[in-house]
């Protein structure tokens, strides 16, 4: 069948019969046009729409959402989805609107699935939104993460049930098993709680045994730590900027009254797999064995201007920003810790510039599994993990980040393969120590690739340009996600 | 106001005529291949189109999407090439016409039997430049079709392969964790990239290069 561009059918009113009345909305337009134009020319140039957009035909006509309705739910009430629906009826509204506040309903989680449709209102330009959605049911899942504290770990079995009784919460229990981890979790999470949704709460029970990494002599030693416990926190969202959020943890911590080598000593002294104990451990480490009940209270405030256009998988302005400040009640071990954290991102020619910069401080008394460690991926990376502190930590530390992201494979969801070259620096020390080793820094590339349900995997190679405390010519780390 | 009772009147009649005759999913029936100039196209007999849920978000002023996916294989299965073609489909409220948008031309239809019967023989879908084929080789098409009652923004387009998979995450946490639901997992592979088409996949038949028709416009 060959079809004119523009065919109309006959015995219906064509183009010519409405051209007059067209004429004079087309002055009125052009007259609207002209004063807005006026009170805002640079806005309206860079919001003019592309010629191939998807808004509808006669888009200045504007639109006005009638009413929500939502089918295939028997416990999520509407009320509960307007946490997380930026639309509301009576509002005006386009497509791009109605895409991108369905598309942050679906990217909540709060159903299995989700899709939609609009059908015509009660009048002409009125419309109603129709949501057709799946609860969650009890899913079994896999996951892999990674911590700042224990390095990788899998989660060979995961019981999930999400937004079980209809209000959004997510609930899970795990067990972890890690390059130097193992635990079993029992998570709940309300990501929206009150009636605006701003408020968001959880709870953690479980029990992790940490294999903790020191380093003396260039060698490296694992020492077990155990903690077992509950946790909660709550966190109120303030505008679209800012967070705020405190957190009680009651646990017990147990470490074993030994540490094991990790690798063999250049002088054959000590070898992999052997255990030392008592005078033999360093004086940072050996007071902080034993068993301990303990309070940890937390207080955390973050700032948030991150751009959502993104390039090369990264922001490509805007700033992250946090403090924390942690209290813990452990007799002669308590402590009080405040860090803080900034991350910058600059558009930059062909990809993005992002900045880390990290400062904390630990009180003297803290055991060693609360104090602070330098190397690493999070810290100084082409240095091994926790490798240039000394064995017991350290109470003051400072790092930070240069990278330069760019994008190398894409595909029609953006950046599927990223490369990084990166410059890390940072220095560590005790307050009221003289054994600062000065500022270590290291350099390197790295990949990231995005994968289906992972997000973003990496791999950094990075090299050591400071004083290496182990004899290594370069380190490999692999993550989830980006460093920062 | 007579007007617009008439237009509620008339779009009630057009939602419930397709209520009753378009349940079905849309999908292609029928493929063929042919040849304009140095193009291999494809000629595409479909069912299901537009469909209720479309009709009715198109009757609402928004716009909706046809998503085809056109794939040519050899004979051992490999993929020799392809298109992706995307027809947004509208409806103008206040001048009571239908459009069908392709690769940045537009055709106006003033009734639905109109639109039914284009979207019922699509012709003309470009594939691949004939050069492409090796004389003597075998090939055939495989067609899948994806319709959107909203046309989602063209970087949305290809979605999460399973929606709502992904947990939400906690911002500012020192931990970073994904997971994936076993099942999801599961269907995954067992789908072969979790290609979702609504319609399912259908082939045409085996041609060659020298087998090709042409098309007259």
């Amino acid at each position: 069948m060959n079809i004119p561009e523009t065919f109309v059918s006959p015995g219906l009113p064509g183009p010519t019969v409405t051209f007059g009345r067209r004429l004079q909305g087309l002055r009125r337009t052009l007259s609207v046009c002209a004063v807005l134009l006026l009170l805002a020319a640079p806005g309206a140039i860079a919001q003019s729409a592309p010629p191939d957009s998807l808004q509808p035909p006669s888009a200045v006509r504007s639109l006005v959402l009638e009413d929500i309705e939502l089918t295939g739910t028997g416990r999520t009430p509407l009320a509960t989805v307007y946490k997380y629906l930026p639309l509301r009826p009576g509002q005006s509204i386009d497509q791009t609107m109605l895409v991108e506040g369905v598309a942050e309903l679906r990217d909540s989680g709060l159903f299995k699935e989700l899709s939609y449709y609009t059908k015509p209102g009660t009048t002409r330009g009125r419309l109603i939104l129709v949501l057709e959605v799946k609860d969650h049911s009890i899913d079994f899942r896999w996951a892999a993460g990674n911590t700042n504290l224990d390095g990788w770990y899998l989660v060979p079995v995961m019981v999930a049930y999400d937004n079980p009784t209809g209000h959004g919460a997510l609930f899970d229990l795990q067990w972890r098993l890690g390059f130097r981890h193992a635990g079993i979790l029992l998570n709940y999470r309300q990501p929206r709680a009150g009636s605006s949704g701003r408020n968001y709460w959880g709870a953690r029970l479980s029990t992790i045994s940490t294999d903790w990494p020191w380093f003396a002599d260039g060698v490296e030693f694992r020492q077990e730590v155990s903690t077992s416990g509950l946790s909660t926190m709550f966190g109120r969202r303030y505008g679209q900027r800012w967070l705020g959020e405190i957190g009680l943890n009651f646990e017990g911590v147990s470490t074993a009254d030994y540490s094991i080598a990790n690798s063999n000593s250049a002088d054959g002294t000590i070898t992999e797999g052997e255990k030392i104990s008592g005078s033999d451990l360093p004086s940072g480490i050996e007071d902080g064995l034993g068993n301990d009940v303990r309070l940890i209270a937390t207080l955390d405030i973050q700032h948030d201007t991150r751009s959502k256009t993104k390039r090369a998988g990264t922001p490509v302005s805007g700033v992250w920003g946090r403090v924390k400040g942690t209290a813990i009640a452990q007799g002669l071990r308590s402590n009080v810790g405040l860090q803080a954290d900034f991350r910058g991102y600059h558009d930059s020619p062909g990809g993005v510039l992002a900045l880390r910069v990290r400062g904390a401080v630990v009180s003297q008394q803290a055991a060693f599994y609360d104090r602070l460690y330098l190397g690493g991926m999070y810290t100084v990376r082409g240095f091994p993990t926790n490798s240039l502190s000394t064995p017991g930590g350290d109470t003051w530390l400072w790092s930070s980040s240069l990278e330069y992201r760019s994008r190398i494979l894409g595909d029609n969801k953006g950046t599927k393969l990223a490369g990084l070259f990166f410059v890390d620096a940072g220095a560590a020390g005790q307050f009221d120590g003289d054994d600062f080793g000065g500022t270590s820094v290291g350099a390197g590339y790295g990949l990231r690739l995005r994968i289906w349900w992972l997000d973003w995997i990496g791999l950094d190679v990075g090299f050591p340009l400071t004083k290496r405390p182990v004899d290594q010519r370069f380190q490999v780390t692999a993550s989830i996600g980006w460093s920062f | 106001m007579r007007r617009a009772t008439a237009t509620a009147a008339l779009l009630s009649l057009l939602v419930a005529m397709a209520v009753t005759a378009a349940e079905e999913t849309a999908r292609v029936t029928e493929v063929n291949v042919a040849r304009v100039g140095e193009l291999v196209v494809a000629r595409l007999t479909t069912e299901g189109l537009p469909g209720d849920k479309l009709l009715q978000s198109m009757n609402s002023g928004l716009v909706s999407s046809v998503d085809l996916d056109l794939v040519l294989l050899d004979d051992r299965s490999q993929v020799v090439g392809g298109n992706q073609v995307s027809l947004h489909l509208g409806f103008d409220l206040w001048e009571e016409v239908f459009s069908v948008r392709r690769d940045g031309r537009e055709r106006r239809f003033t009734s639905l039997d109109d639109l039914s019967f284009y979207l019922g023989e699509m012709s003309g879908v470009p594939v691949i430049p004939v050069s492409r084929l090796e004389p003597g080789s075998r090939y055939r098409l495989r067609v899948g079709l994806q319709v959107h009652p909203i046309a989602p923004a063209e970087q949305d387009r290809v979605e999460d392969v399973i929606v709502g998979d992904q947990r939400p995450r906690r911002e500012g946490l020192d931990e970073q964790e994904a997971s994936v639901s076993l099942g999801s997992l599961i269907r995954f592979f067992y789908k072969g990239g979790g290609s979702e088409n609504e319609g399912g996949e259908i082939f045409s038949g085996w041609f060659t290069r020298k087998e090709l028709p042409d098309e007259t416009h």
